[in-house]
């Protein structure tokens, strides 16, 4: 897919998301868990890659239609896929933690952000 | 898996304050992005580097020095840190970026494909990430095929292989290289190409 350059992982991955613990709360023996009292700096990364998976449905549905148009069916579908593409991005944006939204407009006031969290902020959104 | 160990000839680091300010760069800068290593685990071989001998030490940080897969990490640490440094002028962050890439490049060589290792895929995969950052799209397309290779010889694509491990720091420094691997694959096959043809048509159109 995607430009002539195939993804060499193509399929949807089952090894379980990186649980949310920052570098220093994981243990080598027994089990080390992140302190409620802040967000793990590993949101960002997990955010990604659930985003990635949606890029990547994008593209192999919107941009590989070309080549594969007798075997596809019309028009009306492929505005139908969009549309559900188009919603999974809507439901993605809405399901972020507020630490990792972008802090455009003032919306989401009175959080306050250590420079690692709006630095992910900016670069979720950007991608 | 041991590899032979590094020439003490062949280890060059950065005055102290240098490589200080670049690690720090770096973990505050490319790890939030990218968590590939894990910090306090890196920390602890890195302050090894600059004590002098001693006894006490266990003989496991000893051979931290001579240790091609860690050096050459250490270097690729540089090259990204750097290029964030207040300690480089902007002018020069590029050159001093590459002269550390290369010496990492020097330090593992190959070695690093001879047998897969945790440690060796986090270093393929953080030279992807710097070469993201520089005019060799299709060097990084391949670093990033090779680091994606090693993780399979280990088997990281398979979660059975996270659930059986007993330390919970390698589980999750496994699950967190397998997925940098996923989530640079799409990033040098779509995200960089389609910026690329986006900026393609932008010049059509001037």
């Amino acid at each position: 897919m995607t430009f002539g350059r195939p993804l060499m992982i193509l399929h949807p991955s089952h090894v379980k998301y990186p649980q949310l613990i920052d570098d220093e709360y994981l243990l080598d023996e027994g089990e080390g868990s992140q302190p409620a009292s802040h967000e793990s700096r590993l949101g960002f990364f997990v955010e990604t890659i659930k985003l990635f998976d949606i890029l990547d449905d994008i593209l192999s549905t919107v941009y590989l239609k070309d080549s594969e148009v007798d075997s596809q069916p019309g028009q009306q579908n492929i505005s139908f896929a969009i549309m559900r593409l188009n919603s999974d991005l809507d439901t993605f944006f809405a399901d972020l933690p507020p630490h990792l939204r972008p802090a455009h407009g003032q919306d989401w006031p009175g959080i306050s952000r250590d420079s690692c969290f709006s630095l992910q902020a900016n670069v979720l959104y950007t991608r | 898996m041991s590899y032979p160990p590094l020439s003490p000839t062949s280890v060059v680091l950065p005055s102290r304050h240098a490589a200080d300010n670049f690690t720090s760069a770096y973990f505050n800068i490319v790890h939030p992005l990218f968590p590939i290593i894990h910090q306090p685990s890196f920390d602890a071989s890195y302050r090894y580097l600059w004590q002098p001998p001693d006894a006490d030490q266990p003989l496991s940080m000893a051979s931290v020095i001579t240790d091609p897969i860690f050096m050459s990490t250490v270097n690729v640490v540089f090259a990204l840190g750097c290029q964030f440094s207040d300690m480089v002028e902007p002018s020069r962050r590029t050159r001093v970026a590459a002269e550390f890439y290369d010496r990492s490049m020097q330090l593992s060589a190959f070695r690093v494909l001879d047998a897969a290792s945790l440690e060796s895929v986090q270093l393929l995969l953080l030279t992807g990430v710097y070469l993201q950052s520089t005019q060799y799209a299709s060097r990084c397309w391949n670093m990033v095929g090779l680091a994606i290779r090693a993780a399979q010889a280990l088997g990281l694509h398979l979660e059975s292989k996270h659930s059986s491990c007993a330390s919970q720091l390698r589980r999750e420094m496994g699950r967190r290289v397998w997925y940098n691997c996923v989530v640079l694959d799409r990033f040098v096959c779509s995200v960089q190409l389609l910026r690329l043809a986006i900026n393609v048509q932008t010049d059509f159109r001037q």
